[in-house]
């Protein structure tokens, strides 16, 4: 969630930006599947062999 | 188009862009390596406990004996070269596991896990030190966060692209869609690992050789792994390199992991 509170702290930067609010639904939506929930299947671990 | 190098520029404002402890290599974060951290002590833990420990008492001692040496010499490393801070991300655990895979893993702060099915190929401790410095080295290198930074604009890409097709009819759409996910599979998903692996070699036989132990032996320990054939998969399907490409780097390696190795 950390994004999240960067990006709305960072609010100004934003306005050159064309539609924000499109860009913040698309970082809410990346951040909502990090590893746990594993619907991504993103892994945090590093194997040796695949 | 230009949305995609507006969201890059702010990411990189945002997050800054920090480089790879000895390879220089500049990556980007947009997630911090404590939140992964945290994600990992639990993950780990989980694991660990659904996995009944190896029965060999030796090497289980042997793991973390060379774990908490290898452990070590990257810390100091650390200390000296402006990488203090990142020290309190890291929760050093090292693990026997008994189970047959010939396999290891790493999760980000440091929490390694060695199968005990592999102990016939790494042969002894040298070649259980180069299983280990290349797993420490993805925590070192914050791989996991720099993944899950890269699926998240990779994410960002499928939903411009899905926004641009989205007047289309909606066989267009789920056709774009389709592609878009299998062009960023082999594009940029699995290259972005094999450089992960490429980098893991690289620093790991580094750090062999900060321990004392003779890093040309990294290389005997592949062939084994060649020999053992557990990775036939052609390298642009895999996530790993092919163990022919990955003993041609390390020996390219050679001369300057031999500067950190005192006889
Ligand atoms: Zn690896």
């Amino acid at each position: 969630m950390t994004l999240i509170r960067q990006l709305t702290e960072n609010k100004k930067n934003l306005h050159s930006i064309p539609n924000e609010g499109f860009l913040i639904i698309v970082f809410a939506k990346a951040i909502s599947c990090s590893p746990s929930s594993d619907g991504l299947g993103v892994s945090l671990s590093y194997n040796l062999s695949p | 188009m230009k949305k995609l190098v507006s969201l890059v520029l702010l990411a990189c404002i945002l997050a800054a862009c920090s480089s790879v402890m000895l390879t220089g290599r500049k990556q980007l974060l947009l997630v911090p390596d404590s939140d992964v951290v945290a994600m990992s002590l639990q993950s780990y833990k989980q694991f660990v406990d659904s996995v009944p420990p190896s029965t060999d008492k030796v090497n289980t001692a042997l793991v973390k004996k060379v774990g908490a040496k290898m452990a070590s010499v990257v810390e100091t490393y650390m200390k000296a070269n402006g990488y203090e801070a990142d020290i309190a991300n890291l929760a050093w655990e090292f693990n026997l596991l008994k189970d047959k895979q010939v396999n290891a893993f790493c999760m980000p702060g440091g929490k390694v896990a060695v199968f005990d099915g592999i102990l016939p190929i790494t042969k002894d401790e040298t070649g259980l030190a180069v299983v280990m410095g290349h797993e420490i080295a993805h925590a070192i290198a914050k791989h996991s966060a720099e993944r899950m930074s890269t699926q998240m604009l990779s994410q960002y890409g499928a939903s411009l692209a899905g926004l641009l097709v989205s007047k289309k009819s909606e066989i267009t759409r789920a056709g774009v869609n389709t592609l878009y996910g299998l062009g960023s599979q082999y594009a940029v998903m699995l290259p972005y690992s094999r450089k992960h692996e490429y980098e893991a070699d690289q620093m790991g036989l580094i750090f062999l050789a900060m321990a004392g132990y003779d890093p040309s032996k990294a290389v005997a320990f592949w062939e084994r792994m060649a020999a053992n054939g557990a990775n036939n998969t052609a390298e642009f399907m895999s996530t790993h390199p092919s163990d022919a490409n990955r003993i041609a780097k390390l020996n390219a390696l050679m001369p300057e992991a031999m500067k950190y190795y005192k006889k």
